[in-house]
C-alpha cells in the first residue's frame, strides 16, 4: 500500500523513463509554466501533464492536496486583480482587462483579475502534477545515483541518502516512543504551543537521544567503509534508452521555441 | 607469506575523560584463518578491543593508547581507519543502523566506491560479497524488507566487499532472533572456512554456546586484561567462565559434572553432537546407565497441571484476537488465551512471529481488526476501554529502554506517570519508594539515567511502569544485551514481582531464562499461539519448536539424540539430565 508522497515501483511508461530525462522534463514543465500567462498556453500544458499523471497511475487523490492552494490562489490572484491598474497587463487591452464581471461587497472582480487567478490555478495544478507524477514514478536512489554522474559530490548525495533512509525509521521510533508514554498516561491535551512544548519532552528526549545515536552509529559504521577516503571514481552508467532521448530531445525542443517565441514575441503572456 | 596478522604488543588505551583504562597491558596475535571468540561480561573491554585492532580507538575514540598495534605491520597510530579498513572490517550488534543505503546492492557497494575503485571492480566485489552471503534475489530490496538475519548479512557482506583479512564482529547475533542467529553464524561459519578470513567475536554470554561450537581459539577478558586464551574446550573446562558471569553451555557444564565425579579427563564438547558422543561413549563402556524409573518420574511430571493450580484465579482472557496493520500485515491471527492472577508467562517466538503486536493489543495500544474479537481484563472490556484507563490493569514495557526514558534523574523517570495522573505528592513519594524497592532500586535514585549500565536503565523502565501498580506487567525483551549474571539477577527480581501477586509476562527468546523462571510458556508463531503449557511441555515438542525455528535448550536436544535410550523430553536443565544417571564407575 503506497504512503503519501512516497515513490512506487511500477511499470508504466513514465516510472521506465530514465532519472535524468524525468529530471529534465520536470524541468521543462517548470520553466514553461514560470514564463506563461495565457491561460490557453497554461490549458495545453495542464492537458499534457494531466495525461502524463494517468499514463504514471499516481494515485489521483494526491492531486486533491492542490484544490485549497487553488482556492486560495483564486482569491488572492481575484483580489489582486481587483488592485491593479489595467497597466500591468502587457498585451490584454486595458478596456478587457478591467471589464467589471461582477461585485462582491466592497471587493470587484475584473477581468484581468480573473485571467491571472486561473493562470495561477492552472500554473498550481501543473506544478504539484508534474511534482507528484516525479515522486511517484522515480526512485529517488536511482536519481542520486544518476546525479553523481554530473559530478555531485559523494558527502552530498550521501547526506540524502543517509536522510531518505533513516527519516522514516525515526518516524517510526516516533510513534513507539508516544505509544511507550500513552502507556504511562501522558497526551499531548494543550493547544497552548508554551504547553504543547513543555509537555512534548518526554516524546522529545527520547527522540533526540535516538538521533544523537543513530549519528554516532552512522558515522562508526561509514568510518569503517572508508568514507571520505579517496577520491571516487565510480560512475553509475547512464544508461539513457532511445525513448529517453526523445523524451529528452522534445522537452528541451518545446521549452525553448517556447522561450524563444515568449521572450521576443510575447507569445503567452498577457 | 606471514601469518600473524594483527599483533597488539603491551597495549594499555584509556578512554578521553575516563580515569581507569579499558584495555589494560594486553598481548595478542592474530593469525590468517583464526575463528576467535572473545568472552567476556559486559563492560569487560570487547567492543573497546574490537575497536583497537582497526584503528577506530584511538582515531575515531579519542584516548590514550600505550603499545602498539600492527595490521599487517602498520601501525594504526599512524594509519587511519580509512587505510585500515581494507584489512580489518567491523560489524557491529544492531544491523538497522549499519545498513544505510537504500537497497542492498547499493549498501555493499558503498566500501568499494569510497575506496576510490573504477565501477568494474566495485561490481565485481559486490557480486563476490553477494555470492558470498548468499543474498543473491535482494539485490534490489530496501533494508525495511529485509529480516534481521538478512540486514546483519547484507551488513556482513558490505564489510567483505572491502575485501579485509580479518573481521571483528562484536556481538554479531545478540539482536536477532534465533533464525537470524543461525543464519549469520552460518554466514560467519563459511567467510572463515570457504574465504579463510580471520573472525574474532565478541560474546558476553547469551550466545557463548553457538558461537563456541565453531571457534578454534577462546579468549577471555575482563576488566581490560586477557585472563584465559587457548581452545574453546580448554577455556570452557576452566570454571572461571561462570565466576565471571558469563555461564557455561549446558552440555559443557553437564560433561565437567560428570567428569568431576567419573574422573576420566572428558573433553569439553563445543557442539550438543559432541555430548552425544561423549554420552554414548560412557554408555558403552558401562560407565553409566540410565535409571530405569526415569520414564515413570517423567510420567509423573508431564501430567497436565489443573486448571488454577499455578497462579490464582483468571484474571484476563481473550477470544478470536485478529490484528492487521495498515499496509495489509496480519500480525496477530485468531489468538485466544487466559491468563492467571501471579502467573510468570514467556512468550516466545521468531521476530515478526506477532508477540509484540499481540502484547500490544492486550494493553490496549492498539484495537484489535476483526468485531468478534474479545479481550476482557478483570471484568473490563479493554477493546472498548480507552488505553489511558488501563494503565494501572495492564502495562507494558518496550524492549529499549531509551525509547521512554527522558528524565535527566532516576526519581522523576518513576514519578512521571503517577504525576500524570495528579496523585498527590504523599502518594507519588509512597508508591515510588515501594517500587524502587521492589526492583532493588534503592540508593540510586537520584543517580542521572545516562550513567546507568543497561540492566539498571532496563530496571528503571520497569519502576516507571510499575509504580502505577498493574496487575499485568509485560516486559518485551528485558535481558536482551545482559550477560548471563545481568540476566539472572533482573529474572529473579521479575520472579519477586510475581510473588507480590503481579501477571509477570516476558516476551524473550532466551529459552533458558524462560525455562528457569517462568510457570508457563506461550510459542506463537506466524501469528498464532502454536504451543502452550509448562516450560517442560513445550520444550519436549522439538519438533514443532524446530518448525517455529525455535531451539530447545542443548540438554533437551541431548535428550532427543538420545531417545533411543528412552530418555524423556521433557528434561531441561543439568540436574534433571543428572537425576537420570547411575554412575557406575564414579570415584
Amino acid at each position: 500500500m503506497p504512503v503519501f508522497f512516497e515513490y512506487v515501483p511500477r511499470n508504466t511508461f513514465i516510472h521506465r523513463l530514465h532519472p535524468l530525462t524525468k529530471v529534465i522534463l520536470l524541468l521543462g514543465i517548470f520553466i514553461a509554466i514560470s514564463v506563461l500567462w495565457d491561460p490557453r498556453y497554461l490549458a495545453l500544458c495542464m492537458i499534457v501533464v494531466m495525461v502524463l499523471y494517468l499514463v504514471s497511475k499516481t494515485p489521483k487523490k494526491w492531486l486533491l492536496i492542490a484544490v485549497p492552494f487553488g482556492a486560495y490562489r483564486f482569491i488572492e490572484a481575484g483580489i489582486l486583480g481587483v488592485t491593479q491598474p489595467a497597466e500591468v497587463f502587457k498585451y490584454l487591452p486595458p478596456e478587457m482587462a478591467s471589464q467589471v464581471l461582477f461585485s462582491f461587497g466592497p471587493v470587484t472582480f475584473y477581468f484581468g483579475g480573473f485571467l491571472w487567478a486561473l493562470a495561477y490555478i492552472f500554473r498550481i495544478f501543473i506544478g504539484m502534477g508534474a511534482t507528484f507524477m516525479f515522486i511517484y514514478a522515480t526512485s529517488l536512489n536511482d536519481l542520486i545515483k544518476s546525479l553523481r554522474n554530473l559530478h555531485i559530490p559523494a558527502k552530498i548525495s550521501y547526506i540524502v541518502v543517509i536522510a531518505l533512509r533513516f527519516v522514516p525509521e525515526l518516524f517510526r521510533e516516533i510513534n513507539l516512543t508516544s505509544t511507550a508514554q500513552s502507556l504511562r498516561g501522558w497526551r499531548l491535551k494543550t493547544k497552548n504551543p508554551v504547553k504543547m512544548a513543555k509537555m512534548a519532552v518526554p516524546i522529545a528526549g527520547p527522540f533526540t537521544r535516538r538521533i544523537v545515536s543513530y549519528v554516532d552509529r552512522i558515522t562508526l559504521t561509514t568510518q569503517v567503509r572508508a568514507f571520505g577516503g579517496g577520491k571516487i571514481k565510480y560512475r553509475e552508467k547512464l544508461g539513457l534508452r532511445w525513448y529517453d532521448w526523445v523524451v529528452s530531445i522534445i522537452t528541451i525542443v518545446v521549452v525553448a521555441i517556447t522561450l524563444y517565441f515568449n521572450i521576443f514575441y510575447g507569445v503567452g503572456l498577457i | 607469506m606471514d601469518k600473524t596478522l594483527i599483533e597488539l604488543k603491551n597495549v594499555t588505551f584509556t578512554y578521553l575523560h575516563k580515569e581507569k583504562p579499558s584495555i589494560k597491558g594486553v598481548n595478542l596475535k592474530l593469525d590468517r584463518g583464526e575463528m576467535v571468540a572473545l568472552i567476556g561480561p559486559l563492560g569487560s573491554g570487547k567492543s573497546t578491543l574490537l575497536r583497537l585492532l582497526n584503528g577506530i580507538a584511538p582515531h575515531q575514540f579519542p584516548g590514550k593508547l600505550e603499545g602498539d598495534v600492527l595490521v599487517k605491520g602498520l601501525n594504526t597510530r599512524e594509519h587511519e581507519p580509512v587505510e585500515l579498513s581494507q584489512h580489518v572490517g567491523l560489524v557491529l550488534d544492531d544491523p538497522r543502523t549499519q545498513i544505510f543505503n537504500l537497497t542492498v546492492e547499493d549498501d555493499v557497494a558503498f566500501g568499494p566506491i569510497n575506496l576510490g575503485l573504477p565501477r568494474e571492480e566495485v561490481e565485481e566485489r559486490v557480486r563476490y560479497a553477494i555470492d558470498a552471503l548468499r543474498l543473491k534475489g535482494l539485490e534490489k530490496k530496501h533494508p525495511r524488507e529485509l529480516s534481521g538475519g538478512q540486514q546483519q548479512r547484507v551488513a556482513l557482506a558490505g564489510v567483505l566487499a572491502m575485501r579485509p583479512d580479518v573481521m571483528a564482529l562484536d556481538e554479531p547475533i545478540s539482536m536477532l532472533d534465533p533464525i537470524g542467529k543461525s543464519e549469520v553464524l552460518s554466514a560467519i561459519k563459511d567467510l572463515n572456512k570457504k574465504h579463510n578470513i580471520t573472525c574474532i567475536i565478541a560474546e558476553s554470554g547469551a550466545d557463548l554456546e553457538d558461537v563456541v561450537s565453531f571457534a578454534t581459539r577462546a579468549i577471555v577478558i575482563k576488566e581490560g586484561k586477557i585472563l584465559l586464551d587457548d581452545s574453546p574446550s580448554k577455556v570452557l573446562e576452566n570454571r572461571l567462565l561462570e565466576e565471571l558471569g558469563v555461564g557455561l553451555p549446558q552440555i559443557v557444564d553437564l560433561i565437567l559434572r560428570l567428569d568431576s565425579k567419573l574422573k576420566l579427563d572428558l573433553p569439553s564438547p563445543t557442539t550438543v553432537e559432541g555430548a552425544t558422543e561423549i554420552i554414548m561413549e560412557l554408555l558403552k563402556k558401562k560407565k553409566i546407565s540410565f535409571k530405569r524409573e526415569m520414564g515413570q518420574r517423567k510420567v509423573e511430571k508431564r501430567a497436565p497441571k489443573k486448571e488454577g493450580e499455578r497462579g490464582g484465579d483468571t484474571i484476563l482472557v481473550a477470544q478470536d484476537v485478529w490484528f492487521t496493520y495498515p499496509d495489509g500485515t496480519q500480525a496477530v491471527k485468531g489468538v485466544s488465551l487466559k491468563m492467571r492472577r501471579g502467573e510468570m508467562i514467556a512468550l516466545i517466538g521468531q521476530n515478526g512471529s506477532g508477540k509484540s503486536t499481540l502484547a500490544l493489543t492486550l494493553v490496549g495500544a492498539f484495537k484489535p481488526t476483526n468485531p468478534e474479537a474479545r479481550i476482557y481484563l478483570d471484568g473490563i472490556d479493554v477493546v472498548k476501554t480507552d488505553v489511558i484507563k488501563l494503565n494501572q490493569r495492564i502495562n507494558y514495557v518496550f524492549q529499549n529502554p531509551d525509547i521512554q526514558l527522558f528524565n535527566p534523574i532516576v526519581r522523576d523517570e518513576v514519578e512521571f506517570a503517577l504525576k500524570m495522573l495528579e496523585e498527590s505528592p504523599e502518594e507519588i513519594k509512597k508508591k515510588v519508594s515501594e517500587a524502587l524497592k521492589l526492583l532493588g532500586l534503592q540508593g540510586e535514585e537520584d543517580k542521572p539515567i545516562v550513567d546507568l549500565t543497561v540492566d539498571l536503565k532496563t530496571l528503571v523502565a520497569i519502576a516507571s511502569v510499575l509504580v502505577l501498580k498493574p496487575k499485568i506487567l509485560i516486559i518485551d525483551e528485558p535481558t536482551s544485551g545482559l550477560d548471563r549474571k545481568s540476566s539472572v539477577k533482573l529474572m529473579q527480581i521479575l520472579r519477586g514481582l510475581r510473588d507480590e501477586g503481579h501477571t509477570i509476562v516476558i516476551i524473550t527468546h532466551n529459552m533458558k531464562l524462560a525455562y528457569e523462571f517462568c510457570d508457563r510458556v506461550i510459542v506463537m508463531n506466524d501469528g498464532r499461539i502454536i504451543l502452550d503449557g509448562t516450560p517442560s511441555q513445550v520444550y519436549s515438542n522439538v519438533e514443532i519448536l524446530k518448525q517455529a525455528y525455535m531451539k530447545s535448550p542443548q540438554v533437551t536436544q541431548l535428550a532427543y539424540n538420545l531417545s533411543d535410550y528412552k530418555v524423556p523430553l521433557d528434561i531441561c536443565t543439568v540436574e534433571e539430565f543428572l537425576d537420570m544417571i547411575n554412575l557406575k564407575g564414579a570415584k
